[in-house]
């Protein structure tokens, strides 16, 4: 009931995060130099045309107004209209959108494969092997721009030893295996920064678990060392390893803006770059929100599993 | 003769001092002050400018007259590189100086009066934050414009939230303490105790952030270039050498892996700089 009553609260809360976020997108993309109008018509328009257009795109109402429009529509599921092809943004982002889920997800799977392991046996043996390694990449991984170790591996394993495509995209549904080879590159590439910010949290809150007394007395009971491990540590160092996770899905995001450039992958946020190179408005302040939108309930989907790992919390953020 | 070598002695001991305190952070900001004087006098050593162009040696290997090769016009890939670092190393230090004094500003009156003041410091503050950084590092370019100034603030606007928090974070802790009191209670104003007794005692970890978001926005720097949002041709920027590479990289690897290379080694450097502050500052948690 409790835990209820704080996911309700949280819910409620993120009404005036939405809010403000949509505010800020459209403030943002309407408030800077530039006219949408002139864009779409070119620069030898006529003062005639220009008028007719801005007033087809509402951009003749004083802000506020557009703003409530905008709003409007969006309530309804209308993100409006491509300003050059006429195409619906929601259409556009159907397909679009699919692309960046997957690539996030698939790389948030292998930077946990990576990152959990590793920490883990670091901090069982401090200054051995695997201590080591996940040092390194702690360091190297977030010091490292993700487009060039994707360059890399694009060199290395696509152009170089042919066991992966350099660039494209296959459909989930029409070809799996092509599919996965197509993303494997992709998603390996953002993975590995995330899996340096992983690592070294895994370590560090393994490490604190190992040294309280609940652990010496499981092992002084004879319990065997995998389950002390697997069973009672992890858990009770799983709660800042998931906050983490939570809190680097926006990273992801971000750097899949990046990463799917690289891969020529028709995700969002390459959709974000390519439509901000030509202002195409509508399509851009979508895309945005869609990503913000994913990132907020990421967020709260992070602090509700943070409120089955530990009771604690429950009463306290209502 | 003696005194010159007992100055030197006295230096070396100085370092090696400085090395035991830190290895991190004594390596990490070699790299840099390494890095900044050999790009601060570059125009004095190189013998090509970066925009110089040898029809004679395009895509040339690394040679003896071009230490890293040269790329698809014949310029020199180090002398670019080392141009490269001149705008990577301003929009860092412009960014992280205006994101740090806004931040750092709005994070004290929040943390200081509290309130609602508070919220309405770090409520849009949160808002700020529900966005991952290059998106609106790309929103603000490639509406704005892509000069050097506007890549400046772009990443500021998304420093400066990161800092608020921080700082307001550590005046809460200290704005309780006893020495804070007393001076309250000795009739200090508010712009006093702020800026005389809970400045200089909170700044520390607003300090390791800054040494970390400089590499942070080495790498946004260098991405935006790369997407074409930032800095645009013919200027050497790190991150434009790198996509203009990929035509060539089967013909000339070097032309991508230099410019990243190069990126990598100043961003390792901050990140080093950062860890080993964090260490000095925070003792008992080295090594975690």
């Amino acid at each position: 009931m409790r835990l209820l009553r704080y996911i309700a609260g949280r819910l409620l809360l993120l009404l005036p995060v939405l809010f403000g976020t949509s505010v800020l997108i459209f403030l943002l993309l309407r408030l800077i130099p530039g006219d949408p109008a002139q864009v779409i018509l070119g620069l030898r328009a006529t003062p005639e045309r220009l008028a007719i257009v801005r007033e087809e795109l509402g951009l003749d109402l004083p802000v506020h107004l557009q703003y409530g429009q905008w709003l409007g529509k969006l309530l309804h599921g209308d993100l409006g209209k491509d300003f050059r092809s006429n195409e619906s943004v929601s259409a556009l982002l159907r397909v679009r959108l699919p692309v960046t889920i997957q690539l996030t997800l698939m790389s948030l799977t292998m930077a946990v494969l990576i990152a959990v392991p590793l920490g883990i046996r670091a901090a069982i043996r401090p200054g051995g092997i695997a201590d080591r390694l996940s040092m390194l990449l702690g360091l190297f991984g977030i010091s490292i721009p993700d487009f060039w170790l994707g360059i890399m591996l694009i060199l290395l394993f696509a152009l170089g030893l042919r066991m992966f495509p350099s660039s494209g995209y296959v459909r989930l549904d029409a070809d799996l295996l092509g599919n996965l080879r197509a993303f494997f590159l992709p998603a390996l590439t953002l993975a590995v920064g995330l899996s340096a910010v992983l690592v070294r949290i895994t370590r560090s809150a393994v490490l604190e678990v190992l040294e309280l007394d609940f652990v010496k007395f499981l092992r002084a009971k004879g319990l065997r060392e995998q389950r002390v491990i697997y069973q009672h540590v992890l858990r009770n160092a799983s709660i800042p390893i998931v906050t983490v996770i939570g809190l680097q899905f926006g990273y992801l995001l971000g750097g899949a803006v990046i990463v799917e450039e690289v891969f020529s992958l028709p995700g969002v946020g390459r959709l974000i770059v390519s439509y901000t190179l030509e202002r195409n408005y509508p399509v851009v302040q979508a895309g945005m929100l869609v990503v913000a939108f994913l990132f907020i309930m990421v967020n709260l989907t992070t602090d509700v599993i943070y409120a089955l790992l530990n009771p604690k919390i429950r009463g306290a953020g209502t | 003769m003696s005194a010159r070598a007992g100055r030197v002695g006295k230096l070396l001991e100085r370092l090696r001092g400085w090395y035991n305190a830190s290895r991190s952070a004594f390596i990490g900001g070699t790299i840099i002050v390494a890095l900044v004087i050999m790009t601060a006098t570059v125009s004095l050593y190189s013998p090509y400018k970066p925009d110089a162009m040898d029809f004679m040696a395009p895509l040339s290997a690394p040679t003896a007259a071009h230490l890293l090769g040269t790329d698809n016009f014949g310029r020199d890939i180090l002398t670019r590189v080392l141009y490269g670092y001149q705008i990577s190393l301003a929009v860092a230090l412009g960014s992280v100086g205006f994101g740090l004094a806004a931040g750092v500003t709005l994070g004290l009156l929040a943390g200081y009066f509290g309130g609602a003041l508070d919220n309405l410091i770090m409520r849009p503050m949160d808002v700020l934050m529900a966005f991952p950084a290059i998106v609106l590092v790309v929103a603000l370019t490639g509406f704005v414009g892509r000069e050097v100034s506007v890549m400046v603030l772009a990443v500021a606007v998304v420093y400066v939230p990161i800092f608020a928090r921080v700082m307001r974070g550590s005046t809460l802790e200290v704005v309780s303490e006893l020495y804070v009191e007393g001076a309250r209670a000795r009739g200090a104003s508010h712009l006093r105790l702020m800026l005389r007794h809970i400045l200089p005692n909170a700044i520390a970890p607003v300090l390791i952030q800054a040494s970390i978001l400089m590499g942070i926005a080495i790498l946004l720097e260098s991405a935006l270039s790369f997407i074409g949002l930032g800095t645009q041709p013919p200027d050497p920027s790190l991150g434009l050498m790198l996509s203009e590479g990929r035509s060539f990289m089967q013909q000339a690897p070097w032309m991508v892996m230099v410019p990243g290379l190069a990126i990598s080694i100043v961003v390792l450097g901050f990140n080093l700089l950062g860890n080993g502050l964090q260490d000095l500052l925070n003792p008992a948690r080295k090594g975690r």
